[in-house]
């Protein structure tokens, strides 16, 4: 799998930091890390029973987050996910669902590895 | 309002800011308040944040924020339900409310401008031109609260002035007004457009024709103008006066494009100003005219009658022993008293007839007519327009009589009287302050003779008005009396020289004073009105005469008697006419009527329609004096008469004179041509005679035929004649 990070996205964050503040990319980053599996939880849990809405509103969060961090192919697959749920296709939102989890953990890990290298 | 004036109006976004605006961002994504919130406080601003819509709401409350970032997707509340709520809140009306949507979520979009939303952002959002976009926001809505602001001034401005405004685009097509114009005009608040005929529907029906000639003049002309005129129904209580304002606008090209203006309910300023016009020209007490505007009327009449050449009268009285009723019943009595005479006063010259003829004329002499009160107890009557001071005597006397009835003030019986001064114009001054002065010193002197009665300033005056007054008196009673007399002068045929009429003509002998002029009591009995019952008088008497001659078989000639304008004008002169023929049983054909070439002369169309009715009774009209007068001829030919009598003026020198001469064969052979008979008066000679003889004039009368006679010597004539010409008859044969 190839995965797509836009390291500007990051970069844009840096830019945003107050002197004196805490580590504000760090803070996004983590609450990307903490927050991104319940939502990845709720696609999976609807996909296995079959409850768009669930799907569609954990496709939305994670769509809005990994955009904030550049995680830019997880962004575009949470939104076809968004799509797909809206449509009420299921059998997309299936097969979109695979591999999601392989997705979030590659970008997750490319930022860190990131922002390692920006320290 | 231009952008300079705005405070905050600079972009620098990271600049420090006098005002701290507090952002409330709402949004479940955390990530996302965190990066918003770090680059909004790093811009200066304050931020608040809520999870979803319900928080949002809460804080709303709590915070007031100036501005709000509003995420569209959201659980428990989104953020399109929260819009709709803060819209419908106090405060939220025109809060900024950015919303925050998916980058191709188009119908969101189109739903969050439904709900109120301000402004949209989409996803992903550029946290570091966040701030841009807010501070735009703020400033927008800066803008739009100035603007607001400045409109609600304007319109509690306009609310406050009374003042609306309109405008019309399209030559008096549509037209377009103000809230405030319809509350002034008192149209329907709703109704806000319409056509040039509801634009002044509200407009007194006495003003509608002008208001609209004028405004419509105006797409014409393209020049400013105002006017004022009443709105509301047509009764003066629920009336209002407005001012209309009307502006053409040019374009550049200077084309007139359209047309604005505004309205101003102006009636309290007009009732206003109509107060101060009452506190400054009239009394309070009375109510009447005040000195300053008896002034004005004084130099108005002045004018008049310098221009007119004619007569008016100051009469200045004050109250006998007015300070007595003041002393004894107190100031509020006196006040009452002075009420009451005015009152009177106000009666005596309102009934004061005017000499005018004309309706018109005669509106105008009734305003010419004042009473004012100068203060304390002293009062001046204006008499404007007089012909003689026999009618300011008149007056005089009736206002000194009408005074000095009995009052009742409080319950109490009080009476005064009253001593007038007169003077005349132009006689006793040609000017307001020597008129005002010598009716003054004329007042002095009538008291000095004893109060209650009247003095003219000029003792010529005083003394003609009086004989004048009495001689009108006397003439009155002498008609009512019957102590006139008629007598009858001759007219005979040219021809043959029988008898073919008799002029019946009024004679009048004082009793003490003698015989009078007949030209002088005619003018009197014009003058004063009595010519209509002398009138009356004269033609039953000739009626009943002739009537006696023929049934004392004489043989019929026409009886003609004089008529005077004034009797047409204030009298019924046809009704007195049949009323003559009924009583005396006379045919009408033996009845002449001679009338005055001035009666035609004002109105030509009454003149004829006179006449008509006088050729229905089936009686002989004839044009007295002709020649003297206008003598219009090209009137004469439309007016239904039956003879033109040449007067005496041109027979008098007829032999000595070519040009009379001249003068009198024209006016006989135009009477020919026009199918009416002539007759000559004043004919004293043989030579006359034999002259209008020639020229083949009808009829003549004269000393040399016989002067007038009264009915016995009449009857002795008649009979003398009659043998006079059997002889001539019998000698000839």
């Amino acid at each position: 799998m190839s995965i797509e990070l836009d390291f500007n996205a990051l970069q844009g964050i840096s830019a945003l930091q107050r002197p004196n503040k805490p580590n504000l990319l760090e803070r996004i980053v983590q609450l990307f890390e903490c927050e991104s599996p319940r939502c990845i939880e709720q696609v999976l849990h609807g996909v296995a029973v079959g409850d768009i809405e669930s799907i569609r509103i954990g496709a939305h969060s994670l769509k809005s987050s990994s955009a904030n961090v550049g995680a830019v192919s997880l962004s575009l697959r949470c939104r076809e996910l968004e799509q797909a749920a809206r449509r009420g296709d299921i059998e997309r939102c299936a097969l979109l669902s695979e591999g999601l989890v392989a997705e979030f953990d590659e970008s997750a890990a490319g930022i860190r590895s990131f922002l390692k290298q920006a320290a | 309002m231009r952008e300079t004036e705005l405070p905050n109006s600079s972009l620098a976004v990271q600049n420090a800011h006098p005002q701290t605006y507090t952002i409330l961002h709402v949004d479940d994504d955390a990530a996302s308040l965190l990066l918003a919130e770090s680059s909004l406080e790093d811009a200066g601003f304050t931020v608040v944040q809520a999870q979803n819509g319900q928080e949002a709401l809460k804080q709303f409350v709590d915070q007031s924020p100036d501005l709000i970032i509003m995420d569209a997707m959201m659980p428990v509340m989104d953020g399109f339900d929260a819009i709709a709520e803060i819209r419908r809140s106090p405060g939220g009306e025109y809060l900024p409310i950015l919303m925050i949507t998916g980058l191709e979520d188009l119908e969101s979009i189109t739903r969050a401008y439904d709900e109120g939303a301000t402004d949209f952002l989409t996803k992903p959002i550029n946290y570091l031109t966040l701030p841009f976009r807010v501070r735009y926001m703020l400033r927008a809505k800066q803008t739009a609260d100035a603007l607001r602001l400045s409109e609600s001034k304007l319109d509690s401005a306009q609310r406050i002035a009374r003042l609306g405004h309109w405008e019309c685009q399209d030559k008096a097509q549509e037209f377009f007004w103000s809230k405030e114009f319809s509350r002034v005009m008192g149209l329907p608040e709703s109704v806000r457009t319409g056509s040039i005929d509801s634009f002044l529907s509200a407009v007194v029906n006495r003003d509608k024709q002008s208001v609209l000639t004028r405004l419509l003049r105006v797409f014409e002309t393209c020049r400013a103008f105002n006017m004022e005129f009443c709105v509301g129904s047509d009764n003066e209580a629920s009336e209002r006066t407005v001012r209309l304002e009307v502006h053409p606008h040019f374009d550049v090209r200077g084309c007139c494009t359209h047309v604005f203006g505004t309205v101003q309910d102006i009636t309290e300023r007009t009732n206003a100003q109509q107060q101060i016009h009452n506190l400054a020209y009239y009394d309070l007490v009375t109510g009447l005219p005040n000195r300053a505007q008896l002034y004005e009327r004084l130099e108005y009449a002045l004018k008049r009658a310098r221009r007119k050449n004619t007569e008016f009268a100051l009469l200045f009285l004050d109250l006998d022993h007015f300070k007595q009723v003041n002393d004894t019943l107190g100031h509020d009595a006196g006040d009452e008293l002075l009420q009451q005479v005015s009152s009177r006063l106000k009666v005596v010259v309102r009934d004061t007839d005017s000499v005018s003829r004309s309706p018109d004329d005669e509106e105008e002499t009734k305003q010419q007519h004042t009473v004012a009160r100068l203060g304390g107890d002293e009062f001046v009557v204006l008499l404007g327009e007089l012909n003689r001071g026999g009618d300011a005597a008149r007056v005089a006397e009736r206002i000194a009589a009408v005074i000095g009835k009995p009052y009742t003030i409080n319950d109490t019986k009080v009476s005064v009287t009253t001593t007038i001064g007169i003077s005349v114009f132009p006689m006793d001054g040609g000017d307001s302050e020597t008129l005002m002065k010598h009716a003054d010193v004329a007042m002095y002197h009538a008291k000095e003779q004893g109060r209650n009665g009247y003095q003219f300033y000029s003792r010529k005056i005083h003394e003609a008005a009086l004989a004048r007054f009495s001689m009108e008196a006397d003439l009155k009673a002498a008609i009512e009396n019957n102590e006139l007399t008629l007598m009858f002068q001759p007219k005979v045929d040219l021809l043959d020289h029988k008898v073919v009429g008799m002029e019946a003509l009024a004679r009048w002998t004082h009793k003490t004073n003698g015989p009078v002029n007949p030209a002088e009591f005619i003018k009197i009995a014009e003058e004063t009105g009595l010519i209509v019952p002398l009138g009356r008088w004269v033609l039953e008497a000739a009626c009943k005469q002739m009537q006696a001659w023929i049934e004392a078989g004489r043989e019929p000639f026409s009886v003609a008697v004089n008529c005077s304008p004034v009797q047409f004008e204030r009298g019924n002169i046809i009704d007195d006419i049949d009323h003559a023929l009924a009583t005396s049983g006379l045919d009408p054909r033996l009845l002449e009527v001679e009338l005055t070439e001035s009666l035609f002369l004002e109105d030509i169309e009454a003149g004829i329609e006179l006449l008509r009715q006088m050729k229905v009774l089936g009686i002989h009209v004839s044009v007295d004096d002709f020649g003297t007068g206008f003598s219009s001829l090209s009137y004469l030919k439309r007016l239904p008469v039956d003879k033109l009598k040449i007067d005496q003026l041109f027979i008098k020198d007829l032999e000595i004179d070519p040009g009379d001469a001249a003068i009198v064969l024209s006016i006989i052979t135009l009477a020919h041509n026009l199918g009416l008979s002539v007759i000559a008066e004043g004919v004293e000679t043989e030579g006359q005679m034999g002259m209008l003889e020639r020229y083949r004039c009808n009829e003549a009368q004269g000393y040399f035929i016989s002067h007038p006679l009264s009915s016995e010597e009449a009857t002795e004539w008649l009979s003398n004649r009659e043998l006079q010409l059997l002889s001539k008859q019998v000698s000839g044969f």
